[in-house]
């Protein structure tokens, strides 16, 4: 899909059975509120998290770019996409992960501490792999050493399955 | 958010930085980290083994494609 395109139209089936795909994966990897699919694009990467007043009233909104991406062999599949956002809703909701995030502050550690979350929420060993390396490129942009960087990592990710 | 970096860009740059890694190779770097982290519990041999995955899929060039999964029950 080329930027600023809207995604081929499809079928309800395929519409359906997106919904329910979405649904499977978001709830065996523990996502409390409403799931959503959005056959447009995001130009965001393809999910979102949005804080609801309560985690029943939270929101987890798929994007036909998901689903592309997970089309294709050099991207993300849309388990780690989904257990990104799971992350993102764990790290707001529990409140033992929440005093973590609260050390480290800003955005962009949230995107690294939910990618985190989410490969330990992800059974699938591949598509786990996938959401470390990606915390590991993010934290490398802040300016660590490559030694310090993963060790950080490893000691982050051991933190966050402790208190999941 | 996940942001739209490819997974192919980002394998990139994590094997970029592993490369960066003390040691006479970055593979026998991180071979030492997991021998020591499978002798300490207080260490994570797994996040370990994915950072060294990611240098050996680099050092493959991309010979391992991302595995398919089943298509969905519809």
């Amino acid at each position: 899909m080329r930027e600023h395109d809207e995604p081929k139209p499809i079928s309800a089936t395929e519409h359906r059975a997106r919904i329910g795909q979405i649904d499977r994966i978001a709830r065996r990897l523990g996502f409390v509120g409403t799931l959503e699919y959005r056959h447009v694009s995001s130009h965001s990467g393809g999910a979102q998290y949005h804080i609801g007043s309560s985690a029943e009233h939270d929101l987890l909104v798929l994007y036909a770019e998901g689903f592309e991406r997970d089309a294709d062999p050099a991207d993300f599949s849309l388990e780690a996409l989904i257990a990104h956002e799971c992350g993102h809703q764990r790290l707001i909701r529990n409140r033992n992960l929440r005093t973590i995030l609260a050390k480290f502050p800003g955005a962009q550690f949230e995107e690294i501490l939910a990618s985190l979350v989410g490969s330990i929420l992800l059974a699938e060993p591949e598509s786990a792999q996938t959401l470390v390396w990606k915390a590991t490129a993010e934290l490398a942009e802040l300016g660590m050493s490559a030694a310090n960087t993963v060790h950080f990592i490893e000691r982050l990710r051991r933190l966050l399955r402790h208190f999941l | 958010m996940m942001g739209k970096k490819k997974l192919g860009a980002i394998k990139a740059e994590v094997a970029a930085l592993l490369g960066r890694l003390p040691g006479p190779t970055p593979r026998a770097w991180l071979g030492k980290e997991i021998d020591s982290a499978h002798k300490d519990r207080s260490r994570d041999v797994e996040t370990l083994e994915m950072l060294c995955a990611a240098l050996e899929r680099a050092a493959s060039n991309g010979r391992n494609p991302k595995p398919r999964r089943r298509p969905a029950k519809r």
